[in-house]
């Protein structure tokens, strides 16, 4: 079902029109309000009234996570603090950010996410758990926000594991379940055919990691149900950003609230729409933390034909390889440059490599190998197993994160 | 039905407005909240023609209507009642009205009759001097002798100037019951509280730029326009 037809239909000359408006609104809000967009623009020579169509925003010099890092906690804020209503710590790189919220924003993403909702298929009559952690990532909240928005019934069900989930799913005859792909997948696996037999869920929506049509797959055969993927960054409102439709053609961009652009990750010159570039957004209706150009990392091809649905916004495919090494767990974005820093409080020197944990394991979020010296192999195993779970310690403390600690002997030289 | 990209305008040497964009809906309500100086009152007068714009685009119904003069936007479907309402005083109500009709052929004896029972305290006054009415009959006045152009875009310049709460009130129910997917209105009023109740969408004007857009639910609940233009928080404002 589409929510707002006129808005998500509307025709595409229209939505360029809401979109130029709004972009000058908030270029104009971020110059006078955001020490940093104003020296950056001056910088430019370039003012907000300079900026007559779309393709202007160009011209702007992009935002990065660094910006953001560099100006903790309310630097980039475009109100006052007392402005704001809700604060989310966005996890990631470099170590968390702090995003504000004022109550239009927080109602402006309620409402992004009661359409993303919509468009799985989601109604009033559905029960919608969310298994999300709500205080790890801002999705949780937003996921509730939407849902409640629409009309549903919610039951908060972050930090359960499997089994009492899929009790909660059981007993509270719940349709329709938010998770991670780790959580679907996890809870799929651990339901017995004829448990699967007696649940009522119908949909699932997926938030957080990467999102491909295999995991789609297995996550309906797993739980038997449609399965809609959704794009997410934790620095934007999510779920809703840019979520999947029946057809599942790509991910729909919210396009009224937020306008976006991919470049040539090598160039940093536009690309257009079919062509491959790093997605690049610049929000349109936030108060508190307008971001202008922000770079998101992840490398993607946008459409514009209108898809089956009816909806006309731009598409998004799902992303592909990222331009650098950062993974995405839950919606933030690791580096491994991060996690190293991290590591060398405990070994100086240390090499680590991350990845997503294969769907297998379930004890944690984030893969990190660790290389340490052959020598070290020769220690007691009691040894070695301290090391790996002060390390462990070590990464939820500054990341948030479950990780699997590995520990690896540095490659051979080959001759 | 109207799109309004990039305007600038101003007088002399003066820029009012900076490259403002917006744009109405058939059949919306859209209002126009700034304080002093912002710039409202030009961008009526730039969109009704009596001033020039420097550069930008105007487009009524698709059609580019930048420069036109205004008796040619007249007939194009763009009316406005300007601030102050400027009815010719020793003129009766009935002659004010017909001069509204002015750029039409054919007959305005239904047109009158709409705008009488849109405003039916008129129906007793059409021979009375148009000076001798009280400002809220004044002021539906003025309005009625835009309705007789039929327009398809109304532009109001601060209809609730120096009027009664109880006759704004009247005049704003009277608006809303005019918008209909023959024609929209652009409302520019200072008393932020009215307009955003009558009207569907809004733009905040600060210094001849746009600052935010939204519907009018949104920008009731922003903090900055409670503080500017509702007068809510001013202690708050005060202490920070």
């Amino acid at each position: 079902m589409i929510l707002d037809q006129r808005i998500e239909s509307a025709d595409r000359s229209s939505i360029r029109q809401t979109q130029l408006e709004r972009l000058q609104a908030t270029l104009n809000r971020a110059y006078r309000n955001v020490a940093l967009y104003r020296e950056r623009f001056d910088k430019a020579g370039i003012l907000p009234g300079e900026v007559r169509h779309l393709e202007d925003l160009a011209a702007l010099p992009c935002t990065t996570r660094e910006d953001l890092l560099g100006h903790q906690p309310y630097g980039l804020f475009a109100v006052a603090l007392r402005d704001t209503v809700r604060l989310h710590p966005a996890a990631g790189a470099g170590g968390p950010v702090v995003v504000g919220y004022t109550r239009n924003d927080i109602e402006v993403w309620a409402r992004m996410a009661a359409r993303a909702l919509a468009s799985a298929g989601v109604t009033e009559n559905d029960v919608i758990q969310i298994s999300l952690d709500y205080a790890l990532n801002a999705a949780g909240m937003g996921a509730q926000s939407g849902a409640e928005r629409l009309g549903a019934s919610v039951i908060p069900s972050s930090g359960l594991a499997p089994k009492r989930q899929a009790q909660v799913m059981k007993n509270y005859r719940a349709t329709a379940l938010i998770a991670t792909p780790s959580q679907a997948l996890h809870l799929g696996r651990f339901l017995r055919h004829e448990e699967r037999a007696s649940l009522s869920l119908k949909f699932a929506l997926i938030v957080g990691q990467v999102w491909s049509d295999p995991l789609r797959e297995e996550i309906e055969k797993l739980l038997g149900v449609r399965a809609f993927g959704s794009y997410g960054l934790s620095e934007m409102a999510v779920p809703g950003l840019a979520t999947e439709c029946e057809h599942h053609s790509g991910l729909h961009l919210s396009e009224d609230n937020v306008l976006a652009e991919t470049l040539d990750p090598e160039t940093g010159k536009p690309t257009t729409p079919g062509e491959l570039g790093e997605l690049v957004l610049t929000t349109l209706t936030r108060e508190a933390v307008p971001l202008i150009r922000y770079r998101t990392g992840d490398l993607t091809i946008l459409h514009d034909e209108p898809c089956a649905c009816g909806r006309t916004f731009l598409r998004m495919e799902p992303t592909h390889e990222r331009a650098d090494d950062i993974v995405i767990v839950d919606g933030a974005r690791v580096s491994p440059r991060q996690v190293q820093e991290i590591i060398s409080d405990i070994l100086p020197n240390a090499v680590c490599a991350l990845k997503v944990p294969s769907e297998e394991e379930v004890e944690g979020e984030l893969e990190i190998r660790v290389q340490i010296e052959s020598s070290r192999f020769e220690d007691e195993v009691r040894h070695l197993e301290m090391l790996r779970e002060h390390i462990k310690a070590h990464v939820l403390e500054h990341l948030g994160l479950q990780a699997i600690v590995r520990l690896v002997e540095p490659p051979r030289k080959s001759r | 039905m109207l799109r309004v990209e990039n305007l600038v305008s101003g007088y002399g040497r003066i820029v009012a407005l900076k490259g403002v964009s917006l744009h109405i809906n058939r059949g919306e309500i859209v209002t126009l909240i700034g304080a002093n100086g912002s710039g409202k009152s030009t961008l009526l007068g730039t969109l009704a023609g009596l001033i020039r714009p420097r550069s930008g685009h105007v487009h009524l119904k698709d059609r580019e209507v930048t420069r036109h003069r205004p008796e040619k936007l007249v007939r194009q479907g763009v009316a406005l009642v300007p601030e102050g309402r400027q009815l010719f005083a020793p003129m009766s109500v009935h002659d004010n009205l017909i001069l509204g009709a002015y750029t039409r052929r054919g007959d305005t004896s239904e047109d009158m009759e709409n705008v009488l029972a849109l405003f039916p305290d008129l129906k007793d006054r059409l021979g009375q001097a148009a000076g001798t009415l009280s400002g809220g009959q004044q002021q539906m006045v003025a309005i009625g002798r835009a309705l007789m152009s039929r327009p398809s875009l109304l532009l109001l310049d601060e209809p609730s100037m120096g009027l009664a709460p109880r006759i704004s009130q009247e005049i704003f129910q009277a608006l809303r019951g005019l918008a209909s997917a023959e024609c929209s209105i652009l409302l520019v009023e200072q008393n932020a509280h009215l307009a955003l109740a009558a009207a569907d969408r809004g733009y905040v004007l600060e210094t001849g730029q746009i600052v935010l857009e939204g519907d009018c639910e949104t920008l009731r609940h922003n903090r900055d326009v409670q503080r500017a233009y509702l007068g809510r928080g001013y202690q708050e404002a005060w202490e920070e």
